[in-house]
Order: structure tokens, then sequence, then C-alpha cells
């Protein structure tokens, strides 16, 4: 039980923060600062809570820290016509650095506070509200118009404006939108760890762009579905559990997420082609 | 098309192996059992009973695989694991927190029967105290919290200390006290940070005329930061003659820059920690490296205490690791070209 | 009709770099200690000189329109190889060297050739390379640093001629080098031309295909001269070298007047740029200034001079 307890757990993080880059990732938009963003938001939430604030405020910080990003990045790239991985690279080291300045890899721990979010009943909460996000998220692509707007952007966004869609609303819908999923996600971290500091959350980066990958969402397309998605962290949780469990991950990460995310675009080529 | 296929059929691959390696594992069904006995064979999960012998699986995390003092503990784990017929495996957290849960819970799964965890704090309490409702022996190291079998952990405040008093019996006996002294620390962690504090205590205390110049904050594990921080202070502080660096990383670095910049090497002293083999080469060959404090091997200590606790010893008391001090007076002890 | 008025825009893409440069170097003049010497002059030019070496074969790549950021994970390759031909099998320097600067050119053409035929844009396939490549560089000795090079070959990092340190005139030998082709030779205008418009410089009959392995092939060269550089300056082979290379060049080069879109850009301004940089983190560290505040500035850095050059490239589109 308790084994699959972790699964779900790793899963359903995997999985929102797979959904939420994946999202953006149609609209266009190659978002390498999501990790930062994380530790920085759960570093807010975890402040808040530190400083008296029930745990439900910390999550609203968490969750309004998470939307002003999101609308900042809509903001630079869509008005300021920023190429995305430039923008979210700048991004990414702002924010990992300023938090190095300001909190260190110390950052604060609130005990107690993964206690009392721990066991089956969480995990369970954990799973729910997962699979919620990811309903809401096929709802979104699939059956309104900001789902069909966001792929217009990620397939072209110049071709989109020059056709009257309001490419700034709908990129801020989209971001927010994914803020919503990071936001989740910090707040999962920040439950089972009860602490923050500059680095939570930081090494999901490239494992999180290679379950994208793999799922079949490329940049540029505009292309991509839940069930990807889902597939993706999928692979990826399975993955990462065999291979710390004999003890080649450390060895062999980097080299095989640049591989898999290699021999991805070379497969979602080939089908364009 | 291809890909979901592929990505689902690698799903499910992994997901057969997974599952196939819970569900023969008894950690699951250890699980419900209570911990309360101690070096039963409800520890071993591995278990073969071939003629008597036990084989273990060993699981190591730590902050990092990506600097030598990690890697050699990681290697003389590797090696003793090995003479033990033990299985072992390793993985980095890199100062994520979440990544250690998660790490903590694959080993678990992995069937590890003893996890060596080098945290940084108590952010992982909980999933160290699952993994011990599911039968496996926490040993932490470096850090003390709540939750552990068996606690190595070394006083880095006191490290920091001995690295200090051995900058200051140098400053003393080769500069008459004189000494312009620049201090490396970085704020990778808690555990940094005393040892920080500790130099610079040391030094106060232990050599009244030096005047440390300044405490540099390295940075990050950067390669060159050493180098061009050293540049950097021999041209801000002309008479530098002492750096005191929290590892020898910097500190190695460091030496190269001085000798580039054609100090007085013999009046010219670095002092760090961790003993690697650069280091001990430079304090060899009489450059400015004039001091390393090694600490005695860990791996096999660890090994040690982990068949103890599988055999079900208890420690109350937590067990001190320790260090020694490496001069020129008796590097040839410890290094052989 | 077209725009006559200059802009103030126009006017910094001109100026604005110079500006910045004695901007920054008056402020750490009045602050920083010890800051005006030849001493530190001498200082900045040596740590720049690998970086900058580097960011000239990033420039050549970003002008012709792609990029690579894998640059640091190469640097930290060809370093690992250098070290293990020079200490473990105890070749000659000048073999080694050799060998370590032919690995650097098939890693750039690598880059390149899988730019082409993956059709996707080469920062995606460049970060991937680095992901690969940081991963080899650990695997070549299982993450231990490699140390003792010969005698002779730290002169190359550490060594002068005469007051002028050995890394700061390969440095400048490259730039110069740089400069002629980009600027009289038709190597120099293909690149500027593919960059510009990929299609029109295909249908005027340039090889774009071959252009754009030599472009990264050439970025593997600069990458693996300042991996020689770097074992020389540090006496050892790390598997962690150049991690923060790839981000700094791209800081340096859209500083120094690189258009991220491509076609645009001059080695003169690079240079500045890596020079700015440099006085950033000298002049810093000589306040005591924390390291990691550093990286924030760069940061911010980027953004400004990226945002300043995609403004403009959106106000010609508008103007058009």
């Amino acid at each position: 039980m308790i084994n699959i307890s972790f699964f779900i757990r790793q899963i359903s993080l995997i999985t929102l923060l797979t959904v939420g880059v994946s999202l953006e990732m149609i609209g266009g938009v190659i978002d390498l600062a999501f990790a930062a963003q994380l530790s920085a938001s759960a570093l807010v939430g975890v402040s808040l809570i530190a400083g008296g604030c029930p745990v439900g405020v910390g999550c609203i910080g968490i969750l309004f820290f998470n939307f002003c990003l999101g609308f900042l990045k809509a903001v630079f790239l869509v008005k300021l016509r920023i190429p995305s991985i430039i923008f979210t690279l700048a991004m990414q080291v702002i924010l990992s650095n300023f938090l190095l300045v300001t909190v260190d890899y110390t950052g604060i721990v609130i005990p107690g506070l993964q206690e009392s979010y721990r066991g089956n009943l969480y995990t369970v909460v954990e799973l729910i509200i997962t699979v919620f996000c990811v309903a809401g998220a096929f709802f979104f692509l699939e059956k309104t118009y900001y789902g069909k707007y966001c792929r217009m952007l990620g397939e072209d966004l110049p071709l989109a404006r020059e056709n009257g869609v309001k490419c700034f609303g709908i990129s801020v819908v989209v971001h927010l939108f994914s803020s919503f999923f990071f936001s989740i996600s910090a707040a999962f971290l920040m439950f089972r760890t009860g602490s923050s500091n500059s680095a939570l959350g930081a090494t999901y980066l490239y494992q999180i762009l290679t379950a994208v990958f793999l799922g079949g969402i490329l940049p540029g397309t505009g292309k991509g579905r839940i069930l990807g998605m889902a597939s993706g962290a999928l692979a990826v949780t399975l993955g990462v559990t065999f291979l710390t469990g004999s003890g080649y991950l450390y060895r062999f990460e980097n080299i095989l997420e640049g591989s898999i995310i290699l021999v991805a675009l070379a497969l979602g080529i080939r089908k364009k082609n | 098309m291809i890909k979901k296929l592929l990505s689902m059929l690698l799903g499910m691959t992994l997901a057969a192996t997974v599952l196939a390696g819970c569900g023969s594992a008894p950690a699951s069904e250890k699980a419900q059992e209570p911990a309360a006995e101690a070096g039963t064979e409800e520890t071993a999960k591995n278990e073969e009973t071939a003629e008597g012998s036990k084989s273990y699986k060993i699981g190591f995390l730590a902050p990092t695989l990506q600097t030598e003092f990690f890697i050699s503990i990681d290697d003389g784990l590797k090696t003793e694991c090995a003479d033990r017929g033990w299985e072992y495996v390793s993985v980095s957290f890199d100062n994520d927190s979440a990544k250690a849960v998660t790490n903590i819970e694959n080993m678990v799964t992995g069937n590890c029967n003893v996890i060596i965890a080098m945290v940084s704090d108590s952010s992982c309490d909980s999933a160290l105290a699952d993994a011990q409702a599911a039968g496996v022996k926490i040993m932490e190291c470096g850090v003390q919290t709540e939750v552990y079998d068996v606690c190595l952990n070394t006083d880095q405040y006191q490290v920091g200390v001995s690295i200090g008093e051995m900058a200051a019996e140098w400053i003393n006996s080769q500069l008459g006290g004189a000494g312009k002294v620049v201090v490396y620390t970085t704020v990778q962690n808690q555990d940094m940070q005393n040892r920080g504090q500790g130099i610079q205590d040391a030094i106060a205390e232990n050599a009244k005329e030096a005047e440390i110049l300044e405490v540099v904050d390295i940075g990050k594990d950067v390669v060159g930061s050493g180098t061009s921080t050293t540049e950097n202070m021999l041209q801000k502080y002309p008479d530098l003659n002492c750096i005191v660096c929290y590892g020898d990383a910097a500190a190695v670095e460091s030496m190269e820059a001085a000798k580039a910049a054609n100090v007085d090497v013999e009046n010219f002293g670095i002092f760090s920690c961790d003993g690697t083999a650069q280091a001990m080469a430079g304090i060899k060959a009489g450059d400015p490296q004039k001091g390393t404090i090694m600490f005695a091997p860990l791996a096999p200590m660890m090994a040690e205490y982990a068949e103890r606790v599988l055999n079900g010893e208890t420690f109350d008391e937590v067990i001190t690791a320790e260090t020694i001090s490496i001069t020129s007076a008796n590097i040839d002890e410890y290094y052989t070209e | 009709m077209e725009q006559t008025k200059k802009t103030w825009i126009d006017y910094y893409k001109k100026f604005g770099i110079y500006i910045f440069l004695a901007v920054v170097f008056v402020f750490f003049a009045i602050f920083a200690p010890n800051f005006l010497s030849s001493n530190n002059v001498i200082n900045i030019l040596r740590q720049v000189s690998m970086f900058g070496i580097v960011v000239v074969g990033v420039s050549a790549v970003m002008i012709g329109g792609g990029m690579d950021l894998s640059v640091g994970g190469q640097m930290a390759v060809v370093g690992m190889i250098l070290g293990y031909l020079m200490v473990n099998l105890n070749l000659g320097i000048v073999p080694a060297i050799l060998i370590g600067i032919l690995t650097g050119c098939i890693f750039g053409s690598l880059n390149g050739i899988l730019a082409i035929k993956l059709h996707m844009a080469p920062i995606i396939v460049t970060l991937s390379m680095m992901l690969v490549l940081q991963g080899v560089a650990y695997l070549i000795t299982g993450g231990y640093p490699i140390t003792g090079m010969p005698e002779g070959f730290t002169r190359i990092g550490q060594g002068y001629i005469g007051i002028i340190p050995v890394p700061v005139i390969i440095f400048l030998l490259f730039v110069v080098f740089g400069w002629i082709v980009m600027n009289k030779t038709y190597l120099g205008r293909h690149i500027y031309a593919l960059g510009g418009n990929k299609e029109a410089a295909r249908l005027a009959g340039i090889n774009v295909d071959k252009l754009t392995i030599f472009i990264y092939a050439f970025t593997g060269f600069a990458a693996s001269i300042a991996a020689v550089i770097m074992v020389g300056r540090t006496n050892a082979s790390q598997p962690g070298a150049g991690s923060s290379y790839p981000f700094d060049c791209m800081t340096a080069a859209c500083l120094g007047g690189i258009s991220i879109s491509g076609g645009e850009g001059k080695i003169s301004g690079v240079v500045v740029g890596v020079i700015i940089l440099g006085i950033l983190d000298n002049g810093l560290v000589l306040m005591g200034v924390n390291s990691n505040f550093q990286s924030v500035v760069k940061g911010l850095i980027l953004l400004i001079a990226v945002a300043i050059d995609c403004y403009q490239g959106g106000k010609k589109k508008r103007i058009k």
C-alpha cells in the first residue's frame, strides 16, 4: 500500500506539472522558468504560514504569486515579443539566484506541517485534485474557444495576430490556467516537505520537459492531447522510480533526458513531414 | 501516433517491472508489521538463506554526487557493499527536498534495507518515517533530525574550528602572527555556514594579531569561481597572505591562481577541508596549499554501522566522525605520489 | 514611407553599449576598492578571455539565426578528454590539444546536423545536447576531476608573454580572426544573409546546410579552445566546467548588439559586451557583493537587451 501511495503522489505531481507546461507549449511557449516558479511560490506560501497566517492564506499566496508571474509572461512574450525560451531562461536565472540571495538553500522549515498532511487520506485527496485538474484541462483545450485559439497561437502567432485574434488576452488566460497547475504543484510540494528553499522543485525542470516531449507536444505546432500528456507523465514517473531503485538515475539522468527529447523531436518531425 | 504508442508501451513495460518488483518484495507486506523488533528477519527484505549468508540492499542519498567529497563516499560504499555481497544504489537530490522525498520513496520501492540519508534538514522526516514503517533502517549522516535508527554526524562548526586552528598555527609560526586572511565560505546549507563561522571564530581566538580582511561567499560550486575570486582578492588586498576555504574545491583553484600570481609560496598559506588528492598533492609539493582537514573514511564507517543496525543493534548516541588535520608535518602518512 | 527620423533605439543600437561600458567603468572606479589599476584591468581581461572566445563562436551562430546552449557541456567534455589523454594516457600536450579541438568541432558539427535534420529551433536541440554532454562529462571519470597536468601545459592558462597573460593574447587573436571572417570575407556575408533570411539566402545560391554546420563547428572549435585555457588555468579537468556559460554567453552577445532573430550584430559590439560582464563580475566581487546577486543582475541585463531588440524588430515590421 505504501508503494502505491508513493506512486500516486509522484504521478500526481508530475502530471500536474506536465499538463501545465504542455498547455503553455501548445500555446507556443517553451517554459524553462516553471521550476524556479515552483520554488519561489512555495516559499511565498511557507513564509506566510511561518509568519502566522493560516494554511489557506498560504495557499492563496501561492496562487496569487503564480498568477502574477503568469501575467508577466504573457506581457513579455506577446506584448514585447521576446522569444519564450530566452525570457523564461532569464526569469529562471533571476528567480533562482534571487531566492539564493534571500533565503539560500537553508530555506524555511515549518515543524509539523508535513506531519499534519501525511497519510493515505491526503494521498487520495491529491489524486482527486489531480484528476479534476486534468479533466478541467481537457475541457479547456478541447471544448472551449480558448483552447482552439491557444492552438492557433502555438501554430502561428503572427498569423493569428493578423487574423484579429486577441493574442494577448488568450495568452493571459493560458498562462493563468497553467499557473493554476503550478500553484497546486507548489502547494503539494510545500505540504510534502513542510518547507521551501531556493531549490525546491528545481530538479523537475528537465524531467517535466522530457515528459512533455514524450507526450507528443512539440513547440511551434499547436498540437497536443491530454492523453499524450498523461502518457508522458506516466512514463517519466515510472522511469524515475525504476532508475532510482536500480541506482542508475544520477549517472544517466541527464543523458537520458537529453536523448529522449532529441528522439521525441525527431519522431515528431517525421510525423509532421 | 508512434510517439504516443512508444510512450504508452514504455509506461506499461516499466509499470509491469515496478509492480512485479513490488509484488515480489516483502516490503509491502512488511508495512503492516510492527517495526518494534530490531534485528530480526523482518528487516532483511532480500534475505537469501544459501548457507546462512545474508544479502542486503543499501541506498545512499547524497545532496550531490558531483563533488569529489560525495563521489568518494559513493565509491567507498560501493566497494564496501561489494565486499559484503550487498546490493547498492545511490542517488542525489541536488539540494531539492522534494527530490529527496521522491528518492527515499523510490528506494523503498526498490527494496532497500538501509537508507543512508545525508539530508539537509527535517523536510524529509515524513518520508523517512514512512520508510521506517516499511521496515527500512535509516542512517542519517551529517545532520540529526527526529527520524533515524543511527546517526553519524560531525559538528561542522568544529570542523571549521579545526581548519581555523590549523591556519592560526601556521600564521603564528610562519608569519609571526601578522596574517592577512580572506575566508571563503558558501551559503549552500546551514552546515557550510556553521563551518564558515567556526573558521572565523578559531582564527579570531588563536591568531589574535591576524586580520580577517573579508569573508567571501564564493557561491555554488562553479568551476573557475575559486580562480577568479582569488585573482580579485589578490587585487583588492595586495598584502593578502592567507586564504581559508570551506572546501578543497575552491582551495585548489585558489592555489593555482596564487601560483600564477607569483606569490611568495613560503609565506602564503591556503587551508581547507575534504582531503582531496589535489589538495594533498599541493601540500606535498610545497605549494601555497598548506593544510587540509580529512574526514576519517566515512564509507567504511557507514557500512559498519549499517551492518550493526541490520543485526539489531540500537544506537541512542550520535556517532561522531573523526577528522584529521593534514599539513606538511604528516602529509607522508596520508598521501603518496 | 521610409522612416528617416532616428529614434532612441537607433541611438542605443549605435552608442548604447559604449555608454553602458563607460557608466559601469566609472561606477566601479568610484565604488570598488582597487578597481582602477593596470593589474586589475589585466585581471578582468584574463578572466573574460575564455568566456570571450566562446562568445565569439556563439555570436557567429546567433548572427546566422541559430543558438547554441551546449557550449558549456562541450567545454566540460573536451576538458575531461584533455585531462584523460595527458594524465591517464600520458599523451603529449600538442596531440592532446589537437584531439580536444577535433572533438569540439565534432560536437559542434553534430549540433548543426541535428538542427538541420530535426527542423526544430536550434535552441531546443542544443538544450538537449547540453544535457547529454553534461552527463557524458561525468561518466568519463565517474565525476572525479583529473589533476596534475604536464609541466608546460599550465602556461597556456597561467603564463604571460611580457605583461600580457597568454589567455588574453589567444582571446585577442580569436577576436581579430572573427572580425576578419565576419566583415572581410564572403563567408561572413553569407552568415549574415543566412541569419537575415534563410530562404532568400538559399535562393541566392548559398548552401545553407553546409554553412549552418560550419558555424556550429566553429562554435565547437571556440569551446574547445576555451576548455584548453580553462584546464590550463585550474590545472584540473572538472566535469562541471562551463555550467554557467550558456546563459552568460547569450547575455554578452545580446548586450553586444547581436539580434536574437539573426542577421544583425558586430563582433566589436560582442567584445564590449564581454568586457562589460567581466567588469560587472570583477567589480561586484571587489565590492563584496553576493555572487548570486551578480547572476540576478545578468538576468536583468539579458531581459532588457532582448526586450529592446525585440521592440525594435517589431517596430521595423510595423513600419513596413
